[in-house]
């Protein structure tokens, strides 16, 4: 029955995307490019073969969380890679070079710096204690209930909010890129991940993302490599161009904010603590140290991923600066004096300049592909916390039952996929360059702080850390909403009542104060038994002694 | 083996301690690089602006670009201590746990 309602998904996607293309013709924006919509096909019809491949080997539970743990550490390291490239991250940081310099290279730098302490503090506990969900770590000596139900909130949030981002991001690119509606942009977006997540599970989101991270890779190492053939592989002579040419001149060299008030200064370390900690709480992240057999495994998968996307950040930097020098005095590129469809399209209108409708085509078929990669992790993360952390804890009470999980994890795909579809319609014309911030800002004052105690705090007890995680998750919503991205950007009201744009600073503080004040306090008998429990657990978490058998049962 | 069994092993207490040793130090050194650019780039980004010698690249491209090489080397650091120093500790304790 599985087999055949892929293949049902299969005969009807082409039609649905050329039906898509029929509307797109009367009212496109963009020609349509042909070059693009072929190379983007042929991604689909790879990715919907391998899905079909996965759906054959995935039978159990193990199986569609964590592809069964048979993925090495180097497939991994690229896996995750793919996984958290976003298109959002390689067009947006370009275009943030392109317009500011400095401060793209800060924002990138942002994105990286979290990787080091994941693969220091994070990686080898979580696979040596967890099995699926990172809420397997939490709640290890603390009580199921109350922390599956935190630990799955902290990351349905994560979730929605990114996964709401990328579509509306997708939704936009596509209309630019390849002329189609924007409804239909993100349904495709939609389906195509929807189908990939339920029927292949983690083996075929995995190998999306692998695929997604060798042609991102290699389509912005050939701009990169092109670029700095113009200016003889020197840093400097770029430079030097690109002050010559830039509006800002050489300001494009330093923070363009050169005389900051005390606000913005609070919100850039604010972002610095969101991104830093936030990398190490993001469930469709942590999720992936699941599908690798050990500890060591682990690691080699935060090496390579650790290489991979900071080479990608070095690339989009020169990709950016090269935007700069390349695409000026070029009117195809611009119309009133403004780049056509937004500094985000810098990137691509470079890939013309530098290589026609081909590596333009390419490049537009790679940044579909990417965001395909990205909302497929994110909504296995989504379903996965729904089924293996909320309904087998709350619904199966704890009775082992594969079958029914499997299914209950499906559906929720299902559910998630059409959520996020209406969510990505709904929020068309909204701005949502928050929300990824947002996310980033849940994830450290929520599911950061919880994972990070539950390893190496012997004093966390269920209440403190329920109470804590909880009053984190809310302070970083409630002041993300009263902040000036939401209450003046969004909501249209004239002043902020929070002034700060990035509240980590407060709620990421306050989610580490409040859960040791309320472990502290805590002395009920459970607490004390946490408490002895700890040693156990640590034991584990530093061998990886006992790992094979919670792999059985 | 109980965990409580490998606990009172001394390789145990070495893993602890080599992991200790390099853990801490690394995630101290990240952070506090990370901070000190960000708090520079907050209360006094003029200093970022100077260039490094007669070209326009400046102090704070450098830095920045330099920001991610660091985050190269620390994980390279890590990765070959931990294969070189942690991973025969762990193991040994996986052997004498299983051979009981």
């Amino acid at each position: 029955m599985k087999i055949k309602s892929l293949l049902c998904g299969l005969a009807s996607l082409p039609s649905l995307f050329f039906t898509a293309l029929a509307c797109a013709d009367e009212g496109a924006k963009t020609p349509v490019n042909t070059t693009a919509i072929i190379m983007f096909l042929l991604f689909v019809l790879v990715t919907l073969g391998i899905t079909y491949w996965a759906a054959r080997r995935t039978k159990t539970t193990a199986d569609f969380y964590a592809a069964g743990g048979g993925i090495t550490g180097f497939q991994n390291g690229l896996a995750i890679a793919g996984d958290y490239m976003s298109a959002a991250s390689f067009l947006g940081i370009a275009g943030l070079v392109y317009t500011s310099g400095f401060d793209g290279l800060i924002y990138a730098i942002g994105f990286l710096v979290g990787w080091p302490l994941v693969l220091l503090l994070i990686a080898e506990p979580l696979r040596n204690l967890g099995k699926y969900t990172f809420a397997d770590v939490a709640s290890f000596r603390l009580q199921q209930k109350p922390i599956r139900i935190l630990a799955a909130s902290g990351s349905l949030v994560t979730v929605i909010f990114y996964l709401i981002a990328q579509l509306v991001g997708a939704g936009k690119l596509i209309e630019v890129l390849f002329g189609l509606p924007y409804e239909s942009a993100v349904i495709i977006v939609g389906v195509l991940m929807t189908l990939y997540v339920t029927f292949g599970g983690m083996l075929a989101t995995t190998w999306v993302q692998l695929i997604k991270a060798v042609l991102l890779l290699s389509g912005a190492s050939l701009i990169a490599f092109l670029v700095m053939s113009n200016f003889g592989f020197s840093f400097e002579n770029m430079f030097a161009e690109a002050v010559k040419i830039h509006s800002k001149a050489s300001a494009i060299m330093a923070p363009i904010a050169q005389k900051p008030d005390a606000v913005s200064a609070v919100s850039a370390i604010s972002l610095g603590i969101a991104l830093m900690f936030g990398t190490a709480g993001l469930p469709h992240i942590l999720m992936r140290f699941f599908t690798v057999k050990d500890a060591v495994q682990a690691r080699r998968s935060v090496f390579y991923a650790t290489g991979f996307i900071g080479y990608f950040y070095v690339l989009t930097f020169i990709i950016g600066f090269g935007a700069i020098v390349l695409l000026a005095g070029n009117s195809h590129y611009f119309s009133d004096g403004k780049l056509i469809g937004g500094t985000n399209m810098a990137a691509i209108h470079l890939a013309h300049a530098l290589g026609g409708d081909l590596l333009l085509g390419f490049i537009s078929a790679v940044a579909f592909a990417t965001i395909l990669a990205v909302v497929s992790g994110l909504t296995l993360a989504g379903s996965s916390a729904i089924s293996h952390d909320l309904y087998s804890t709350l619904v199966l009470k704890g009775e082992r039952n594969e079958k029914k999980e499997i299914r209950a994890s499906r559906i929720a795909t299902i559910c998630l996929g059409i959520i996020a579809v209406l969510l990505g319609i709904v929020f068309e014309k909204q701005n949502v360059a928050y929300m990824v911030g947002l996310a980033f800002c849940v994830a450290a004052s929520a599911n950061f702080p919880i994972l990070l105690l539950s390893m190496y705090w012997r004093k966390l007890t269920t209440r403190g850390a329920v109470i804590g995680g909880a009053i984190g998750l809310l302070t970083a919503l409630v002041l993300v909403v009263l902040g000036p991205t939401v209450w003046v950007d969004a909501f249209h009201y004239e002043k902020a009542i929070f002034p700060f744009k990035n509240p980590a600073i407060f709620s990421v503080s306050i989610a580490f104060i409040s859960i040791w004040l309320f472990s502290s306090l805590d002395k009920s008998a459970s607490a004390k038994a946490e408490e002895a429990a700890f040693d156990a657990q640590f034991v584990r978490s530093q061998t990886g002694i006992g790992i094979s058998e919670a792999a059985e049962h | 083996m109980t965990p409580e069994q490998i606990r009172q092993l001394p390789e145990y207490a070495e893993l602890i301690r080599v992991r200790k040793k390099i853990v801490w130090p690394l995630s101290i050194a990240m952070i506090s690089a990370y901070f000190a650019l960000i708090f520079v780039i907050a209360f006094s980004p003029a200093s970022l602006a100077t260039p490094i010698s007669a070209g326009v690249t400046s102090v704070g491209i450098t830095l920045g670009l330099g920001m991610i090489v660091l985050c190269f080397i620390i994980t390279g650091i890590y990765v070959y201590y931990a294969n070189h120093v942690i991973e025969p500790l762990t193991r040994n304790i996986a052997q004498k746990a299983g051979a009981k």
